[in-house]
């Protein structure tokens, strides 16, 4: 399993008791190395790799069904290439990295409005549960308040 | 199903199964032609299955509501001859078959495999998430736009895949598994439901008018997968009949 924690904290500059909705959004999820389903946790300082939806801390989750491993030759998976020329009407690539979007506004109803976040992500493939690298990866993660 | 699955040619299951990962590779996925794409590819998966036998329509798998897979779909045999639901061979075409590619489906629902995250198992009508009750379906249902419930509802969609396990977790086989045509007809059917009472929440323009490639014509357009009715099905709640008079 996986464990990725926000190296930095996210600064909430909105009061919580002024905000009507708070959005996780991932991006660029990558779905090139094998489907996996991730948890995400907030503010939670010390978790067991058991921990599961029913922690008090568990905000969300979600499953990513992708390719296991590229089954084709030199650059066959490469989603980073783009259109050869202005005449390629090709979609994009299928590999092509997602957003995931996730309301935590139930999740951070039990935090005493603090003014900074914590997300972490447990990760894990069925068929390979013990990677522990690789598995979920993401450019960035962003906290979306609405008021 | 049997003679689909036996048929060598490009009306039969192997045929189809080529096209969504291995070896053809245009499936959708994550994006707004994922309902659409796949919609036509049940439409064109079906009619081949027609060619054998007219009568046949596609069952869906109600993973809302029901436990674990769908009994004929796990039964060994079937009038004391073995199952075609249960698996079948993976015999890509159009490409050089390498070694370490999977020559049957599998499957393995469910079964924790370590401490880390698991996919919900089915039924996803409800759950309880940090101690709340919470409602997957209505999630679902109640997405306000369509680019919203496409999301909502390829995270469902995607559950399931990873759940069964075996190949329907990878994208490059999934389509292989029988189940997985149960699988889709339940995501097709979910769509329509949605469809049926957010009639006029359509995909944005450009969306509408994007071409979905298939490896048989025809082509489609998203907007002429909108109607099921339009395809010549539609998903009956109940169904129920009474004699003609004499």
């Amino acid at each position: 399993m996986q464990r990725w924690t926000t190296q930095e904290p996210l600064p909430l500059p909105i009061d919580f008791s002024g905000l009507a909705r708070l959005d996780l959004e991932f991006v660029n999820v990558r779905r090139d190395s094998g489907s996996f389903t991730a948890f995400v946790f907030v503010n939670a300082d010390e978790l067991p790799a058991n921990a599961g939806r029913e922690h008090d801390r568990f905000a969300g989750s979600f499953t990513v069904f992708a390719q296991s491993a590229c089954w084709g030759v030199g650059d066959h998976c490469d989603w980073k290439r783009g259109p050869v020329s202005a005449f390629d009407r090709r979609p994009p690539h299928h590999l092509t990295p997602i957003n995931v979007s996730m309301d935590i506004t139930e999740a951070i109803d039990g935090l005493d409005n603090p003014d900074k976040l914590t997300v972490t992500v447990h990760a894990a493939r069925r068929s390979d549960p013990e990677a522990a690298e690789g598995v979920f990866v993401c450019d960035r993660v962003i906290a979306l308040a609405y008021q | 199903m049997k003679a689909f699955l036996a048929r060598p040619d490009n009306k039969g299951f192997q045929y189809f199964a080529n096209w969504h990962g291995v070896a053809f590779g245009i499936c959708e996925h994550h994006n707004d032609l994922f309902l659409p794409w796949h919609r036509g590819y049940l439409y064109h998966f079906e009619l081949a299955l027609q060619d054998i036998d007219p009568e046949v329509t596609l069952p869906w798998w109600n993973w809302i509501d029901e436990p674990g897979l769908p009994a004929p779909y796990e039964e060994p045999t079937v009038g004391g001859e073995p199952n075609v639901l249960t698996g079948a061979e993976i015999k890509p075409s159009g490409v050089q078959v390498q070694p370490d590619w999977p020559t049957q489906t599998v499957r393995d629902p469910g079964a924790p495999h370590g401490e880390g995250p698991e996919p919900w198992p089915p039924p996803l009508r409800t759950t309880v998430i940090a101690g709340k009750q919470v409602n997957l379906y209505d999630w679902m249902m109640t997405s306000p736009s369509y680019r919203e419930f496409e999301q909502r509802c390829w995270r469902l969609h995607d559950n399931i895949h990873v759940w069964v396990g075996g190949t329907m977790e990878d994208q490059n086989w999934a389509a292989y598994d029988p189940i997985f045509w149960a699988h889709h007809a339940m995501v097709d059917r979910l769509w329509r439901i949605w469809q049926h009472n957010n009639p006029s929440a359509l995909p944005d323009k450009d969306t509408l008018n994007r071409s979905l490639t298939f490896a048989t014509a025809p082509s489609l357009k998203v907007s002429e997968v909108l109607d099921v009715v339009g395809l010549g099905y539609d998903y009956a709640a109940q169904a129920a009949s009474a004699g003609g008079a004499p």
